[in-house]
């Protein structure tokens, strides 16, 4: 018989405790699913802090919020003003007017395989500003790429 | 006999859970009790002895004393593996 077991569960069962954690100040490590955060995060690899949100969040910060309609995403925000405009790192259209008060969580620092990297980290740093800001450049290389294989590879 | 400290135990969609928690609580490191282990597991807090466990399960369900045995030192085992006992 197994007394014990490993089972992953959807964000939104582990919110309440997640909340709860951060509103009494401790830090989250939690494994996000999906790939829209590539190349940073590999699903199933990877894993991320979170941390209580400061007061207001700053462009390239990595926030965990809540859309309108109740899902829990983890994107990079491109643009911080009043609101905020956040982006996936393997995205092309950004988010935009979010609220601070849809924040819910930040990424202090994250795990690439068992390397734990701090967001600090200057080259990640360097990675966040070359990234977000050749997203122009990234796009028109992926539809030059879709051109190719449409034309050339029938 | 008795479990390490910074667990924290809760209900996650009908199950209960269990994740160490100290500075940082690692949702990798979370693990899902069935009925027994979680029924067990609370002993535990409590400080129980092998054979008080026993007698737990003897008074809470229809079972013989050799199956709780059993039982019980399958959970301790598997507590052992995953490094959960003080």
């Amino acid at each position: 018989m197994t007394f014990l077991h490993n089972r992953e569960y959807p964000i939104a069962e582990l919110m309440p405790l997640i909340r709860e954690r951060l509103a009494a100040g401790q830090s989250v490590r939690f494994s996000p699913r999906g790939v829209s955060m590539l190349p940073m995060l590999r699903q199933g690899k990877d894993s991320v802090i979170f941390s209580p949100l400061p007061d207001r969040l700053k462009k390239y910060d990595l926030p965990l919020y809540q859309r309108a309609n109740g899902t829990y995403v983890l994107h990079r925000i491109i643009a911080a003003g009043e609101a905020y405009t956040c982006m996936g790192d393997n995205q092309f259209i950004p988010e935009p007017n979010l609220a601070h008060e849809q924040m819910i969580a930040v990424v202090t620092a994250f795990y690439r395989g068992n390397r734990k990297i701090s967001v600090t980290n200057p080259w990640y740093r360097l990675y966040c500003v070359l990234w977000v800001h050749s997203r122009p450049l990234r796009r028109f290389w992926r539809r030059g790429i879709g051109w190719l294989r449409r034309h050339l590879l029938k | 006999m008795k479990l390490k400290e910074g667990f924290i135990l809760r209900e996650i969609a009908g199950n209960t859970v269990v994740i160490p928690s100290g500075e940082m609580m690692d949702l990798n490191m979370m693990i899902t009790l069935n009925g027994t282990g979680a029924f067990l597991w609370k002993k535990l807090e409590e400080d129980a002895e092998p054979q008080d466990l026993v007698a737990a399960l003897l008074a809470e369900y229809e079972v013989t004393k050799e199956q709780a045995e059993k039982s019980v030192a399958k959970f301790l085992e598997q507590l052992k593996e995953n490094d959960f006992l003080a």
